[in-house]
């Protein structure tokens, strides 16, 4: 409701009659186009509220105080809906990097997972066994390990759905977990993620020259 | 055209990539829990464990299950029916491309 509008009310308060629905026509929006029904809507909206009784004024600000809380209790629960979306991206993407950064620090430290320790009954149970086998950073017994097959590995890894957000006017954003990094794709809202992708783009982990 | 548009596929399929993608699907049919349903192709954002990013066209499938969900947005592409998975803002690296397949570069796009 604008100034207008007020003044109007203000108007038909001062100047109409309380009656005013006697004078009209049995059927007033007969003949009119969609606009000038609205229009006259409105107006006579404005007219009734210049009459309004006291207790249909309180009823009527009772029932807009119950629509606004309805529609902000809504969008609290649309916002905390996106936030828990976002929180759950998040943490898989932190995840994501607390692996790699672990797998960083393996390599780093020459970590054999098949080295044996000692058994837990023992007093020093766990700690890295010394028979010749060495200690974590030396390489006795670790066999080089062969050159991956690059290219079925690129080709046929399988990755898995990790997250997936819908983005607004940007439709689904995909992200997808493979052995050598992460994948996102985009598409269209009324379609879905694939559940798994074939990291068929990606040979031997290099850029791929596109004729783009 | 906004967010729940979908695109017309605006490229074809080299008979090469067509025998690669019916490996594929083999291959996901012996490791993928649920069978593949039918072929989808989109543009994706790669990032390497390394640091390095890199993009190029996705070639993968939609399961089974997931058939009734995605059936309108089926269309035939050289004779194999597909999903284009993907938004306006990518159509132009698909503009008249053909999805090639070599043992060395894998899938990737190339002009006709």
């Amino acid at each position: 409701m604008n100034t207008n509008d007020l003044v109007k009310i203000e108007q038909y308060r001062r100047f109409l009659r309380p009656d005013w629905r006697r004078w009209l026509p049995p059927d007033p929006e007969r003949g009119l186009t969609r606009e000038q029904r609205e229009a006259l809507r409105h107006d006579f909206m404005l007219r009734d509220r210049a009459f309004e009784t006291p207790l249909a004024r309180r009823l009527r600000k009772e029932q807009e105080a119950r629509e606004r809380e309805e529609q902000e209790h809504l969008e609290a629960e649309h916002q905390a809906e996106i936030e828990r979306e976002a929180l759950k991206l998040k943490a898989e993407l932190a995840s994501l990097r607390f692996e790699l950064v672990m797998a960083e620090f393996r390599r780093k430290a020459s970590f054999n997972q098949n080295q044996p320790r000692v058994p837990a009954s023992s007093p020093d149970g766990g700690q890295w066994s010394s028979d010749g086998v060495g200690r974590p950073g030396e390489a006795a017994d670790v066999e080089p390990s062969p050159e991956p097959d690059r290219t079925r590995v690129a080709q046929y890894s399988i990755g898995t759905l990790i997250g997936q957000s819908r983005v607004q006017g940007r439709g689904w954003v995909c992200f997808y977990k493979f052995s050598f990094g992460t994948v996102m794709v985009q598409g269209p809202t009324n379609l879905q993620c694939q559940t798994w992708v074939p990291a068929a783009g990606v040979s031997h982990g290099k850029l791929i020259a596109n004729d783009n | 055209m906004n967010d729940t548009d979908i695109l017309r596929a605006n490229f074809t399929i080299s008979d090469a990539a067509k025998r690669e993608i019916e490996n594929l699907r083999r291959f996901w049919n012996e490791n993928v829990p649920e069978p593949a349903g039918v072929l989808t192709v989109s543009w994706g954002f790669y990032h390497f464990n390394s640091g390095e990013k890199a993009e190029n066209v996705v070639i993968s499938f939609y399961s089974e299950s997931q058939l009734p969900m995605v059936a309108h947005g089926i269309q035939r592409v050289s004779g194999i029916d597909l999903v284009f998975f993907t938004l306006p803002e990518y159509l132009p690296k698909f503009e008249g491309k053909v999805i090639d397949h070599t043992p060395d570069r894998s899938f990737f796009l190339r002009k006709p």
